[in-house]
């Protein structure tokens, strides 16, 4: 059977503390006090006794000497009124009363042990013994004096000892109270960063619960920075995941566009030979016909022209079957090259030429060096130039004013590629979110919103920059490439 | 009848032999006190209340307390007996015999006991030892006839003595006053 554990109050505790500990002393004073009257009245009781026998034993050495017993009893009737002794018997050295005070003295009255006794001598020689009869009422007197005092003495003491529980206990309380505030607010709101205040109420706190108010602070300061920690540990997880999450379509959406690029190329490829061999007999004949007609004298003028025409298109028809061969590709494994900008732009402006025409968009491109090299992997490079073409194409279809410029600058060992269109700019809400994977104003089914984000990817893969120029009036995208791989 | 004769004759007869020791048995066993040995202790006692130690020739605590007894060899021998080795003041005690022809109150002791075993004291003698500068101790019924400083007398069967305090002065004593309290003074 094991005992219920009961709950007691602090106030309890300390009241039958208190109050056993003052009973205790109270009791142990008390008890001190009357041992030590009791031995002061006991010594004081003696000396009286010897003081009062040795003046009787001196006045009673004349009148036992001359067996005056008269004056033996007048001399012994002096400790009339006296206030140790009622009185007083002399015994001769049978044993026998001799003399006695007070006369009256009750005969059935035996001698009692604890009564002092004396020798009456003369010049050494015992004559009789004095016995001194002492007052029992004086010693009760004492008693009940000490007792009154000592009950006094007991009251006052518990009295202030309660004024001084009470200022202990008040203290206590105010210290308690305040941690227990504390940890219920912490409990119902889950607020770390409360503390317990210090008790202002009196002007000193017990040191052992201070300290543990302290403990219990430095304590919260631990769990709220944890807690902050465990918050701040979060926060960066999601993030994380997240950014894992993006990376993950990015590279899903990236495999399956490599993998649609690959099917294109292969596709390209087949369609490349398929068209490319009919259209090499029909640049072959068109020119063994050119030839033909130019050493026939009789051929009509206007056949040449239609048949450079033929031949013209069909080059046209070989050069975007190219481009189409080189863009539909996934050039994310192809060496670095040396290769000029400008060849890759045309390719890039080839294939976006007809959708430019029909849209009725007029494409412009400004002056620069012919002869720029770029070490890069040309497709990729052509892939972003046609992606940023496109989109400019797609965005101001509906516009009224329809242009693309494309501007090639050097600086600083790099070359810098603008494409501008004729839109009124990115607003800056959408600004941010445009190179974040699948993120598009398109139309839904019209894009994958993976377009800046994959060329961004190309161009920095490349050790250069794809931004917008938000301080250009309309759309403007740049691209810094080195010349030099880095 | 004579049954009942027999019978109130035993009854008086136990009751007389009862009555016989009972008053035996009450009667006063007390031994009778020795008047010699009375005497003796008296003047014994009555010498410790004299301030000896102020006289010519006392200074000295072995000077000797001699007490003289006239004319009474009991007495002597007595006090003797009493004052064997004891002291007054720390003075050792000396009991000395004084005869008739001895009187000379320039050569007397200390303390002089003039009761003669003859019970008849001269009335010339204490005269003739006035100024001799000791106590003079006697016993009769009055001190007038004698001159004496102390008298030993009875009353209601016990010793009491009287002090003449005017002789005390007269022969240069100086009494306790417990002494006084006890005699009676003159």
């Amino acid at each position: 059977m094991t005992k219920m554990k009961k709950d007691i109050s602090l106030q309890g505790e300390i009241r039958r503390g208190q109050f056993i500990v003052t009973i205790t002393v109270l009791l142990t004073c008390g008890f001190a006090l009357v041992f030590s009257n009791w031995l002061i009245s006991i010594r004081s009781a003696n000396r009286t006794a010897q003081a009062t026998a040795s003046i009787l034993s001196r006045n009673l050495v004349a009148p036992l000497l001359f067996r005056d017993l008269k004056e033996a009893q007048k001399t012994l009737s002096s400790l009339e009124d006296h206030p140790s002794f009622r009185g007083c018997l002399v015994l001769d050295l049978s044993n026998n009363i001799i003399a006695k005070f007070p006369d009256a003295l009750p005969p059935t009255e035996t001698i009692q042990k604890n009564w002092p006794e004396y020798d009456i001598q003369d010049h050494g020689e015992r004559l009789a013994r004095l016995i001194l009869i002492p007052r029992r009422e004086i010693l009760a007197q004492d008693v009940l004096q000490y007792a009154v005092v000592i009950l006094a003495v007991l009251l006052i003491a518990y009295f202030i000892s309660l004024f001084a529980s009470r200022a202990t206990k008040d203290k206590i309380d105010g210290q308690i109270k305040n941690i227990l505030q504390t940890t219920r607010a912490i409990r119902q709101q889950s607020n770390y960063t409360l503390r317990v205040q210090s008790a202002t109420l009196h002007r000193e706190n017990i040191a052992e619960i201070q300290a543990l108010a302290n403990d219990f602070n430095g304590m919260l300061a631990t769990i709220e920075t944890r807690d902050r920690e465990i918050a701040g540990m979060n926060s960066g997880l999601e993030a994380i995941v997240e950014q894992r999450t993006a990376e993950l379509r990015e590279a899903q959406v990236s495999l399956v566009q490599s993998s649609r690029l690959s099917a294109l190329g292969e596709m390209s490829a087949s369609l490349a030979h398929e068209i490319n061999n009919p259209l090499a007999i029909i640049d072959g004949k068109a020119r063994m016909i050119k030839k033909s007609l130019q050493s026939m004298s009789a051929c009509p003028a206007d056949v040449i022209p239609g048949i450079e025409r033929i031949e013209s298109m069909a080059d046209r028809i070989a050069k975007i079957i190219r481009g189409l061969r080189t863009m539909s590709r996934d050039g994310s494994g192809d060496p670095f090259e040396k290769v000029k900008l400008q060849s890759i732009l045309n390719d890039a402006l080839d294939l976006s030429s007809a959708k430019m025409k029909t849209r009725g968009i007029e494409v412009e491109v400004e002056p620069f060096d012919s002869e720029i090299m770029l070490d890069c992997r040309a497709t990729q490079i052509g892939q972003v130039l046609l992606n940023l073409l496109n989109n400019a194409g797609d965005a101001i279809e509906k516009l009224s004013e329809k242009w693309v410029k494309v501007g090639i600058q050097l600086a600083d060992a790099r070359v810098v590629i603008a494409i501008t269109d004729s839109g009124p700019g990115i607003p800056e809400e959408i600004r941010a979110k445009l190179m974040q994977p699948f993120f598009t104003t398109k139309a839904v089914g019209k894009g994958t919103g993976l377009g800046l984000s994959i060329s961004r990817k190309i161009v920095e893969a490349h050790g250069g920059t794809f931004e917008i120029d938000a301080s250009a009036k309309n759309t403007r995208f740049v691209i810094k490439l080195p010349l030099q791989r880095v | 009848m004579k049954f009942k004769k027999l019978k109130l004759e035993r009854i008086v007869g136990y009751g007389s032999i009862l009555l016989l020791l009972s008053l035996l048995a009450f009667a006063d066993t007390s031994e009778p006190v020795d008047e010699k040995l009375l005497l003796s202790a008296f003047t014994f006692n009555v010498t410790k209340f004299v301030s000896w130690n102020q006289r010519e020739g006392m200074k000295k605590s072995d000077a000797v307390i001699h007490i003289g007894v006239f004319q009474n060899p009991a007495l002597l021998s007595t006090l003797q007996k009493i004052t064997s080795g004891k002291l007054i003041d720390a003075h050792p005690v000396a009991v000395v015999s004084i005869e008739t022809k001895a009187l000379n109150p320039a050569s007397m002791p200390e303390a002089v006991v003039l009761i003669p075993e003859s019970g008849n004291l001269s009335k010339e003698v204490p005269k003739k030892l006035r100024g001799c500068k000791c106590l003079l101790i006697t016993n009769g019924e009055s001190t007038d006839q004698f001159g004496s400083v102390i008298n030993f007398y009875s009353e209601d069967s016990h010793l009491r003595f009287t002090i003449d305090m005017e002789q005390a002065k007269i022969e240069g004593l100086e009494l306790s006053s417990q002494l006084l309290k006890l005699g009676k003074i003159l």
